[in-house]
């Protein structure tokens, strides 16, 4: 079973953790400082700001949430999360779960975590438009008592607790009641953000630096790592030369070519960490420009599964990532790999069957030129990529060689990102290179998959609709067990092909081996810290530097 | 020389105001919208867009947008930026200003004794060895991307030799230590941009001034030999001089915008926070504000140097003013 | 003390170095016409392959998809030169031409143009490049050479007006205190020559720069769209492989410094032949 594929990652990432330290090294690692070299700079760290990467792992550093998502990542039922904020929970009836909260949680200016913070945090929800989507089956939550939160949903669903923890990182009442949100970047607050994580905000050099110490009276053990650097260095090649140079310790994402360059080198373990990022090049099911029409070309599902088939995408993805990626054939990222049926593959390549689906589909070359053609118009088809990704150019090229063989024209167009994202939202694309970040469960197809959200800016932009999906989205809105029905979606998916779904890359990040870590939580890379130290005896004269 | 002093600085002001206010409008006129921060891939509703739009007016005809840019840019306002949150351009500028005036200084600074004196060296040998191989390496040096340069260099002197760091300005363990550590920490970071910056300005300013060294040269010669020892010779040589500082000066006045333009592909290298980042990434967010303030900004240093070039110009020779 | 214009182009060739220079350039166009038509096809990939180091069977090894880097940069060499060499002569020509005759005739028409030089300086290149190559898209070659011409000649003008400016006296002494009447006509035999010395120079590094800007831009997904190679595009595709696999980008990159250094050299031996003062 897959969850059993998800254990072994995390006992390997435990595994790595015992090499390099030891697994009790909690207890027995020292007080260090951890330099990140990270790619973007934090503007304001409050949740619901601003969603760039780093602003979201710093923030997950300062804020708590009720509960945490366990090992396994799974969204589904009560039992399988963390406490964090919330000591315990109950469910009361099928609507209604009660959490207590940890009386020992303390904000980082000393006032205790309440209640009132919960509920205040709920309510500033309905003003983020991202979050009020999010928890919008949850009818109410109320104060019972300074300790007792209670959340009424508006129905019974698999996932009611994900929804009332993951969503929402409780904001302190007392600070931020009278500030409204449109107001928090520019207040004191937003410069500098008080949460009840186990870091707390030191200062920020615009661009450069932001410095968080660890909060002392943290209620689950101060953390051993004094301070937290995150470096800002918007080149990936920077960032290698931090860790290179021996000014950073850790960093994420790194590509192919980094991992190669990293390889021999004794001072950094690899690690790679399953990511919520999908690839794939989305066919335009309407006309370019105009949504009103059908595409000439890719509204035959024939034509759209021979250009899918005539792919060799296991060679692809070895030529861009190395082995640090895994295929795909819909939108599954590694992070709920658990959906697919374990053991299938559904990832093929099939040339013969590809140019008979062509054939079928009536296109042949009638006049000659090496291109295919049908009633006079050649089979030419327009490729967008942004040029600011480093991966989607490479697949671009190489979709558009492959499909030369086989007589499809494929004209690769890089473009500037805001000019991209225009194209894309108005639908004037032939073939799009798309990349996704998903949350950690499959009910976010809806965004991009669904008939509800055909044609939507930023959502489903291809057009693709088949009533049949949203009928089963509707069904695993409200079911229990709701993996067949996921499946049952994925191979609709995979029968339309509204995609060349190519990839489900992993976020590979290289840690110096003085640390000994806890496994990488995949959304969240980071929030594992406050368990960190450094193995005894391999300290840096930083990590000595300063006390406090 | 008061009245063609005023008259030039008065043309000036016209140049930069006709030049920002076609900015204004140019960047409009580019296809592409202002990315909300909050895109990326995730999705936005429609309301989200509409809230977006009207807190910078993106829908407003673009007479009544330019109304607006001006009524509050005349009170000091330059608006908010749209990529940082709605925080003041201003503001933003500011952070970044120093950064980049040292960072340029600190190129100019270089260019303009090693750059000269090196071509004014080669100038005075020329033909020998000496002018050849420095010719030579110096087109070189030009011509391979700054990005090499600056990672190849990375490569040996943080990497493997240690002596420098690879990037960023300042070591964050050091926030707290006194004040002479850390100016020689923030030296110490400094080197590896200013070099690689350095090497491909000092390479041009080499080329140019070594070509009008050598016709100031020649000039020189050829008078004196005819003269034959007139007092007159003395009079062109003085001449000679002034001639020599011509090019100089109108590079100066070039280069001088460095000083608040930056590099991008250096800034992006060694993680250097500047104006040159910031502006491409204005550009490539369609920050409008934002890219508005660094256009004043850049435009007000270019025509600065192209005023400072001609009055130059007037000191060194004061019958250029005649026709 | 006259010269002819036209300078005696076998005379220019006979010192070593613009033979050298001249071979360079010869042995670099040869590579760009000829080779295409022996090598294999630049953009056929081999993905099972990778990048492969130099070999026999491929002098300068594969890229991250296969392909032959030697037929790469003989593809990239035309385009590549052909942007270089033609929108540097056209941005040569214009700034030569308005800068000489700015410096020439002074008073208000120098003034104008001038200030409609700084005007243009302050609006940044990339700007007008990213509106024109994004309203017409795919570009056409001859287009990109246009606006690239047309936007690379102010500051080449600038300097070229300085030169103009500060010769225009010196041959005003000279004229005036040798013949007199035929003073303008003496002037304007003598600035041109003059002022190619700076535009020889600015030529010479408008070739380098050229092409490092045509990477810029393909960075930015303006300009030569895949699979068609160019020596700029190969250099950013590959910089993050400079230490792994140094080939991909190194070819590229010594193609261009080739290159330049060729134009340099013939440059400064015509700039030498030109030169009035030469006996």
């Amino acid at each position: 079973m897959l969850r059993s594929v998800l254990r072994i990652t995390a006992c390997a990432g435990l595994l790595v953790a015992s090499v390099s330290g030891s697994a009790c090294a909690q207890r027995e690692g020292v007080n260090g400082v951890l330099v990140i070299a990270t790619g973007a700079d934090v503007s304001t760290p409050v949740p619901g700001v601003d969603q760039n990467q780093t602003n979201w792992q710093v923030t997950n550093l300062l804020f708590l949430r009720l509960a945490e998502l366990g090992p396994t990542l799974s969204t589904v039922g009560d039992k399988d999360f963390v406490p964090m904020l919330a000591r315990s929970w109950k469910r009361r009836d099928s609507v209604t779960v009660v959490f207590e909260l940890d009386p020992r949680a303390l904000w980082h200016d000393g006032t205790p975590v309440t209640s009132r913070d919960v509920v205040f945090t709920f309510e500033r929800s309905h003003q983020i438009p991202d979050l009020a989507t999010a928890t919008q089956r949850i009818a109410s939550v109320t104060a019972d008592g300074p300790t007792r939160v209670v959340f009424r949903f508006r129905h019974g669903y698999a996932e009611q607790l994900y929804d009332a923890t993951y969503h929402l990182m409780i904001l302190p009442e007392h600070l931020l009641a009278g500030i409204p949100q449109d107001s928090i970047a520019a207040s004191e607050f937003g410069k500098h953000p008080v949460g009840s994580g186990p870091f707390r905000w030191v200062r920020r050099v615009p661009d450069q630096v932001i410095e968080l110490a660890a909060f002392d009276k943290f209620f689950l053990g101060k953390p051993k790592m004094d301070r937290i650097y995150f470096r800002v260095a918007r080149a990936p090649d920077a960032r290698l030369n931090l860790l290179l140079s021996g000014d950073a310790d850790v960093t994420e994402l790194l590509s192919w070519a980094a991992v190669q360059r990293l390889q021999g080198n004794q001072e950094f373990s690899i690690i790679p960490v399953t990511s919520p990022a999908i690839t794939y090049a989305l066919f335009n099911q309407k006309a370019p420009g105009d949504r009103t029409r059908p595409h000439p070309i890719l509204s035959d599902a024939r034509v759209r599964r021979a250009l899918v088939l005539a792919l060799d995408r296991p060679a692809m993805l070895r030529a861009v990532y190395g082995p640090y990626a895994v295929g795909n054939d819909g939108p599954v990222p590694q992070i709920f790999a658990w959906v697919e049926e374990p053991g299938h593959n559904a990832v093929r390549t099939d040339t013969a069957a590809a140019r008979r689906l062509l054939a079928d589909a009536g296109w042949t070359d009638h006049n000659g030129d090496g291109i295919l053609d049908k009633d006079g118009m050649p089979l030419e088809l327009t490729i967008n990529s942004p040029n600011a990704s480093p991966q989607r150019p490479m697949f671009a090229q190489q979709m558009q060689e492959r499909w030369r063989q086989l007589g499809i024209k494929a004209n690769v167009q890089l473009l500037d990102g805001p000019i991209w994202v225009q194209r894309r939202n108005a639908g004037q694309f032939d073939i799009d290179m798309s990349n996704a970040q998903l949350d950690p469960t499959p009910s976010g197809w809806r965004n991009s998959w669904s008939c509800a959200t055909a044609g939507k800016p930023a959502q489903n932009v291809g057009s693709y609709c088949d009533p049949a999906i949203d009928s089963l989205l509707q069904a695993a809105y409200t079911s229990r067990d709701v993996v067949p029905v996921y499946r049952r979606i994925l191979a609709h998916i995979r029968e339309d092909a509204p995609a060349v779904f190519l990839s489900a890359p992993a976020n590979v990040v290289a840690v110096h081996r003085r640390f000994a870590t806890r496994p990488l939580r995949s959304d969240m890379i980071w929030l594992g810290l406050r368990d960190w130290s450094v193995t005894p005896g391999l300290q840096l004269p930083r990590d000595r530097a300063r006390g406090n | 020389m008061i009245r063609w002093l005023l008259l030039r600085t008065g043309q000036a002001l016209v140049t930069l105001v006709v030049a920002l206010v076609i900015l204004f409008f140019l960047m409009r006129l580019v296809p592409g919208e202002p990315l909300a921060p909050m895109t990326g891939e995730r999705p936005q509703s429609q309301e989200e867009i509409d809230r977006f739009r009207r807190r910078y007016c993106l829908d407003c005809p673009l007479p009544v947008q330019f109304a607006n840019f001006v009524t509050r840019a005349v009170k000091g306002d330059l608006g908010t930026s749209i990529r940082f949150n709605g925080r003041p351009v201003t503001q933003v500028i500011r952070e970044r200003l120093p950064a980049t005036l040292l960072l340029g200084g600190t190129v100019l600074v270089l260019n303009f004794t090693v750059g000269l004196l090196l071509g004014v060296w080669q100038a005075v040998r020329k033909g020998t060895r000496v002018d050849r191989v420095l010719s030579a390496v110096s087109l070189v040096c030009y011509a391979i991307p700054s990005f090499w340069l600056g990672y190849v260099l990375v490569w040996i002197f943080a990497i493997k030799l240690h002596w420098l760091p690879s990037a960023s300005m300042s070591e964050p363990t050091l926030s707290n230590a006194p004040l002479l550590v850390r100016v020689g920490d923030l030296a110490r970071h400094l080197v590896l941009p200013a070099v690689t910056l350095s090497v491909v300005s000092i390479a041009a300013t080499m080329r140019y001034q070594r070509n009008a060294m050598i016709e100031v040269l020649r000039l020189d010669y050829i008078r004196t030999a005819r003269a034959k020892g007139l007092p007159e010779s003395a009079v062109i040589r003085r001449h000679a001089w002034r001639n020599a500082l011509f090019p100089v000066l109108t590079l100066f006045g070039l280069w001088l915008p460095i000083l608040v333009t930056g590099s991008v592909f250096v800034e992006s290298v060694f993680s250097w926070s500047g104006l040159g980042s910031l502006a491409t990434d204005a550009i490539g967010f369609r920050d409008y504000p934002l890219l508005m303030g660094t256009a004043i900004l850049v435009s007000s240093m270019i025509v600065f140097g192209g005023w400072l070039t001609d009055v130059g110009y007037m000191v060194l020779d004061p019958r250029v003013r005649r026709r | 003390m006259t010269t002819a214009l036209v300078p005696s182009v076998s005379n220019a060739f006979s010192s070593r170095e613009a033979r050298l220079g001249a071979c360079g350039l010869i042995l670099v166009i040869l590579i760009a016409v000829v080779l295409p038509w022996l090598l294999p096809d630049p953009a056929v990939q081999c993905l099972s392959c990778g990048a492969l180091p130099p070999s026999l069977h491929h002098p300068f090894g594969t890229d991250q998809l296969g392909r032959d880097v030697l037929s790469r940069v003989a593809g990239g060499a035309r385009i590549s030169l052909s942007v270089a060499f033609i929108s540097v002569l056209l941005s040569v020509l214009l700034g030569g031409l308005i800068g000489t005759v700015a410096g020439y005739a002074g008073g208000w028409v120098d003034s104008l143009i001038m200030r409609g030089v700084d005007g243009a300086l302050a609006i940044p290149r990339l700007f007008v490049l990213l509106l024109v190559l994004a309203m017409i898209t795919p570009i056409p070659l001859w287009l990109l050479i246009l606006v690239l011409g047309t936007t690379g000649w102010f500051g080449v003008s600038r300097i070229v007006r300085g030169e103009a400016l500060r010769v225009k006296h010196e041959l005003y002494v000279q004229a005036a205190e040798a013949l007199g009447a035929r003073g303008h006509r003496i002037i304007l035999r003598h600035l041109l020559p003059n002022t190619a010395g700076p535009l020889l120079v600015a030529a010479t590094l408008g070739v380098g720069d050229v092409i490092l800007l045509e990477a810029g831009l393909s960075f930015l997904g303006l300009g030569i769209q895949p699979p068609t190679p160019s020596w700029g595009g190969m250099i950013q595709d590959a910089g993050e492989y400079l230490f792994t696999k140094p080939w991909i980008s190194i070819f590229p990159g010594l193609a261009i410094v080739v290159t330049v250094l060729a134009v340099s050299l013939i440059g400064d031996a015509l700039r030498d032949r030109l030169d009035p003062r030469n006996a």
